[in-house]
Order: structure tokens, then sequence, then C-alpha cells
């Protein structure tokens, strides 16, 4: 009985593994996406058509820029939540990422040094993280906003502890990650090598996930855990790997954060990215290139509310356009419900029968 | 539960005591690896933890600050209580606690009443600002959209949203830092004792403990929650409407944190001064795991932490530990607390599930 069971879910499963998640599935969600940007750009446009050419070079490079914590962050989140296990704690993991690069580079004034160290510390959170959520009575929503409260809270206190009272906004200045030059793109042809690692890991996570066969087994754990038990598959071990390679993800994108973007640690630096990485694997439908380009989306929606802010900023309130990436994550919900087909374990603990 | 309340009460005690050794536990260990960490930095955590509970209880004034501290903490404790029974994972009390304090400010601001009717209406006022930011994520799980996310995007949408309606419409002109005009005195909660700043907001919390106890564990409604919670399919097959105990369950959770957001507004400041919230809606994630899913626990687990609250504090001013470490504290307790969900047995029989949920669309 059992094992016909099984037999009949591994069938069904594999029907489920090689249906690819098509780009069809979203369509709605690209048609308010082109929407969205094509009215932004139009705005834009109209107050800026003088050096328009300037303008957009500029808003692709600050997209760039600005969508590397988001995208990298989601890119993660899409590798952990296949195999079934939610991490809400990614909001504490980039703090904690970008506190621990910005710490270390400000006592040996190599930001590398920072970044690895951050890899690692993020790594041992991730790995408590998998532990309980891979657990048959774990709690991975407690779990992950106790990450999230500790870390709030506890790079704020770190802060102060570090650099005194009068630090308690931002660290002092730390060395910043070399920029890349780009082959015969002039002076201002640099660019971050996060940007290149963001697109690198994305590219790959898509060809591992769903062209191998190390992402088929990943996506079998997360689709029927016990059917891919009882294929001789250890559920628990891949959910404790890919959670901490999530884990990692998102302590990069607080070190990017830290120090490439800013050169320095702010109080709250994360800023609800965390949370949005949440809703943009939902947007691209757990699949690695379509969250990657979930990312550059948020990245542009913050370009242009840097450059609008100032451009037609007199008549609009800023709290209004602060809201926008949280409005579009809302509607971009709501137009992917449905579409959007998320693993069927994901967020439940795996009971062995 | 119902034959222990039969047996007589110390036996009671004896029996249920077991249940708590899991949060206990999860305080301990809180408090010992912050302790390491103070340590680490080079400050004594024992003189830091003395000062902490001097700071908390000493005398009648730190006794009052305590229960200020706890008073919201008491409504949004309550308020997840509420949600989780009913496996809602309502995160967005923080949203909901603003939008109360803002509709707490509108009411005792715009109308005028004696403070026989212009109190309880204000307070109501606030609940209802709590309960409508709740509905659109609600309607939209029902719908099929999980509500995770959309109630943390609500929280940010909230803080947002009170913060310009403060500064474009009801801005106090003479104030340093954005606040909002004072509320009418009719429409203000007077403090309970002289010379302290306890307000009566705590009693109004003190009232909804015992209102949401009667609610999940005597009435019909409380018993629908509790059977969603624990097997939504049972329950659908049992004949309960899933959905509508759904949209019940959160509608009372947001009116709690409205509460919240009411209290303050009424006895703490008297206005509505945005950004307010040193996150209290996260930390009643916090009280009401700690106090078992329980509205008596809960309770318990406000004050305590209202404690810590008002004692670091106190701590920061005699130690130079920033303040902030006492949230660090609450935030290692829950991750502690999801552990001792693994390895307690007795948590087993109380299951809130609130993580077997799908965290997307």
């Amino acid at each position: 009985m059992q094992e016909r069971r099984l037999e009949r879910e591994g069938k069904e499963l594999a029907v489920k593994l090689i249906s690819t998640r098509g780009i069809l599935r979203i369509l709605p969600t690209i048609l308010l996406i082109t929407f969205v940007v094509g009215i932004s750009t139009y705005i834009l446009a109209s107050v800026a058509i003088m050096v328009l050419p300037l303008v957009m070079a500029s808003l692709i490079a600050a997209m760039l820029r600005l969508a590397v914590p988001y995208a990298l962050t989601s890119i993660g989140e899409t590798i952990s939540e296949l195999s079934g296990i939610v991490n809400i704690g990614l909001e504490g993991l980039i703090l904690l990422g970008a506190f621990s690069a910005t710490y270390v580079t400000y006592f040996t004034n190599n930001p590398w040094l920072g970044v690895v160290v951050a890899t690692f510390v993020s790594a041992l959170v991730g790995f408590v993280h998998a532990l309980i959520s891979s657990h048959p009575k774990g709690n991975q929503l407690l779990s992950g906003l106790g990450i999230n409260l500790f870390f709030w809270y506890f790079t704020a206190a770190m802060l102060i502890m570090v650099w005194g009272e009068l630090a308690a906004g931002n660290s002092p200045d730390v060395p910043k990650i070399p920029q890349i030059q780009l082959p015969f793109a002039g002076p201002f042809g640099t660019i971050s090598p996060f940007i290149i690692l963001t697109f690198g890991f994305g590219i790959v996570a898509y060809f591992v996930l769903y062209k191998t066969a190390i992402g088929l087994r990943l996506r079998a754990v997360g689709e029927n855990p016990a059917a891919a038990d009882a294929a001789g598959l250890n559920v628990a071990r891949i959910r404790i790997i890919v959670v901490i390679i999530g884990a990692v993800l998102a302590g990069l994108s607080g070190a990017y954060l830290a120090v490439d973007q800013q050169g320095m640690f702010l109080r709250y630096m994360s800023a609800g990215r965390g949370y949005m990485a949440l809703a943009i694997v939902v947007f691209g439908n757990w699949n690695p290139l379509t969250v990657l380009g979930g990312g550059l989306l948020f990245g542009y929606a913050e370009a242009l509310m840097i450059r609008l802010a100032p451009a037609l900023g007199v008549g609009i309130p800023p709290q209004l356009l602060q809201a926008i990436p949280f409005l579009l994550v809302l509607a971009i919900l709501i137009t992917a419900r449905g579409r959007a087909r998320a693993p069927s374990s994901l967020g439940k603990p795996y009971k062995k029968e | 539960m119902s034959s222990l309340k039969n047996k007589a009460s110390l036996s009671r005690i004896t029996e249920e005591f077991p249940r708590v050794i899991p949060s206990l536990g999860a305080i301990g260990l809180g408090f010992f690896v912050t302790g390491v960490l103070l340590f680490f930095f080079g400050y004594n955590p024992i003189q830091a933890y003395a000062t902490l509970f001097e700071g908390a209880f000493s005398d009648i004034y730190s006794v009052c600050s305590t229960l200020n501290q706890a008073t919201p903490l008491i409504f949004t404790g309550l308020a997840i209580v509420v949600a989780f029974s009913a496996n809602v994972s309502n995160l967005g009390g923080e949203g909901q606690m603003y939008l109360g304090a803002f509709f707490a400010f509108l009411m005792g601001y715009g109308v005028s009443l004696p403070p026989v009717i212009h109190i309880p209406l204000t307070l109501l006022a606030g609940a209802l600002g709590g309960a409508l930011w709740s509905l659109p994520p609600i309607f939209l799980k029902a719908w099929g959209i999980n509500e995770i996310v959309t109630t943390l995007m609500m929280n940010e949408i909230a803080t947002l949203l009170t913060s310009y309606l403060t500064i474009y419409f009801f801005l106090e002109p003479t104030a340093l830092m954005p606040e909002t005009y004072r509320i009418k005195d009719t429409a203000v909660l007077p403090t309970m004792l002289p010379r302290t700043s306890l307000s009566w907001a705590l009693v109004v919390g003190l009232a909804c403990v015992a209102i949401v106890y009667y609610i999940v564990s005597r009435t019909s409604l409380g018993y629908k929650i509790r059977a969603v919670g624990l097997s939504p399919k049972a329950a659908e097959y049992g004949g309960i409407s899933v959905k509508r105990t759904w949209v019940i369950a959160m509608l009372l959770s947001g009116a709690l944190a409205g509460l919240a957001g009411s209290g303050i507004t009424m006895g703490l400041y008297g206005r509505f001064i945005p950004g307010f919230s040193p996150g209290y809606g996260f930390k009643g994630i916090v009280v009401a795991l700690t106090g078992l899913v329980t509205p008596i626990g809960a309770l318990f687990a406000a004050i305590f932490f209202g404690a810590i609250r008002s004692g670091s504090i106190s701590m920061r001013l005699t130690t130079g530990i920033p303040k902030e470490i006492g949230g660090a504290m609450e935030g290692l307790i829950l991750v502690f607390v999801s552990i001792a969900y693994i390895i307690e047995k007795y948590y087993a029989r109380k299951e809130t599930g609130t993580g077997g949920e799908r965290a997307g669309g």
C-alpha cells in the first residue's frame, strides 16, 4: 500500500518536475512590469528630455548597482525555497553580512577579508536556521523571525559598542571593494565585481537547478520529500546545504551594501530588502533567471525613485515615493496569484512516516 | 483542559508547570548567550543584569515604568495569540498598531464629547483602525495569497502613510520632531497613580486578557478558531467555514493591535508621533510564543519583556550598554523558543503549526 502510493506520487512528481516553470505563467506580471516601467520611464523622459541618453545610461548603471542586494538575496532564497525551506531571516542575515564586513574591513583595511568573514558568519547563522527548519518539529517562521529581531537590534547595539555613542547612526568610512574596469569603456566604465557575481549566480543557479541531476534531486525534495526520501535521498542533508547557500547569498548582499555601495555600516541599512526578496521569489516563480529579472526591476524602481525625487520632488511627498516598492510587491503578489506555483512542501517540516 | 479545571488549583499548577519549562529555558539561554556576548565586548554581564532588574523593579516608579512598557506588549501579544491560534501568521501587528494609534488620534482630536463617552469611543476608533488595516491581507489570504509577505508590506506602508498624514495635515507647528496636535483632554486616559506615568491603558489591557481568554476557551467562536488552527481540513470537514474563521480571527487580532495604538496615543503621548514604535508588533510574537500562545501566558510574558525594556533603559544610563541589547535578547529568545519546540515533548500536543504554511503565492 505504502509502496504503491509512493510509486504513484513518484510518477506525479516526475511529471511536475519535467514541466518547466514557463514564461506564460507569469505573462500578466510581465505586462504589469512593462506598464510600470513604461510609465515611469515616460515621466522621467519628459522631465529630462534634453539629456536623455545621458540620463538613461546613468539610470541603467544605477539600476545595476541597486539591484545587486535584491537579486543576490532572492536568488539565494529561491534555491532554499525550492528545497522546501522558507528563510524569513534574510533581513537579519543582510544586516549581519553588512556589519561583519564593515567590522573586519575597519580593523584590517582589507574589504575582501570583510567579505570572506561575512560569508563565513552568515553561513554559520544559516546553519542554525537550517538545523531548526529541517527538523520534523522545527518552526521555520519563528526561527527566521528570531534571526531578524536579533540582528536588527544586535547590529544597532554593536555599532555603539564598537564605535561609541557618537556613531549612533553609522560607522566610520571603510575602504571599498575595488571596481573592475570594463574594456573600451573609458574612465567611467567601471563595474562592481558583485554585479558580475550576481549575474553569474543567477545563470549558474538556473542551469544547476533545472538542467542537472543535482537540481532535479533538490526540487524533488521540495515537491515531495516523502517520495524523495523513498528514492534514497537524504532530505535533511540536502535542505541544510541549500539553506546555508541561501544564507550566504543574503550575507554577501549585506557585505555588498556595506563595503561596496556605501563604504560604511548604517544602522538598519537592510531597509526591508530581505522582506522584499521573499516577494521577488514569488514574482520570479522560483526560476533564478526571472528572479534575477525581478531583482533588476526593484533596482530600477529604486534608481527611479532616487532620480525622480529631486526632479519632481517638490510636489510629491517623499513618503509616497518611498511606499512605491512596497505597493509594487503587493501588486506583484496579486497578479502572480494562481500563475506562480510554489514548491509543494514549502514551509512544511518533513516528518518521516 | 476541561478535566484539569476540576482538580484542585495546586495540583493544576504542578501539572501545568512542565509546559512552562521550555519558555523558561529559552529565556535563560537568551540571558546566557547575551551575557557571553557582553562579556566578549568588555562588559560585566552580572553587573549589567543586576542594574537591569534594579531598573525594572527597585521602587514604585520603576515598577510603573515596567508596567507601562508592558502595556502595548499585552495588546500585541494577545493579537498574536488570536491570530496564531487560527493558524493565521499575522506579522502585521506593527502596521495595525500604527493605524490604531492614528485613528485614536483622529477621534480624540476631531470630536468633542464628555470623557465618559469620548474615552471608550477613542479606544474603539483605534481598534477599528487596526481591524481595517488587517482586512486586505486576510482577504488576500482567503483568495489564495499567503499573508506573511503581505502583512510585512502593510507594516511598511502603514508607517509611511501615518507619517505622511501627520506631516501634511496635522503637524504641530511648534514641535522639534514631527508630531500631531494634542488630542482633546476628554480623550486622554488619566494616570493611575499620582507622580507616575502609569496609564489606565494597563487596565484596558487586563480586561482584554480576560475577554480573549473567554473568547478562545469558552465560546464557539474560540472553538472554531482552535479547530481551524489545528487542522483546516478537519475543521472544514466538520462544517466550519475556514475562510470566515480566518477573517474573524484576523479582525480580532488587528483590533487588539489597534488598541495597543490607542493606548499609546491616549495614555502615553496624548498625540500621534510617527515611528513611535520600537517594534511592539514584532515583540508581540515573542510575547505570545514564550506565553505558550495563551492569553494568560502572554500577560506574564508581556510584563517580563516590559521589565527587560524598562530595565535596559536604566542599564544604559549606569553601565553604558546600548539599550538595543534588550531587543537583541528577545530575538535570541525567539530562536531558542523555536528550538524548544523541537526538544520539548509538551509542545507536541500544542502544535500551532505557524510554520506549516506556504510562504508564497
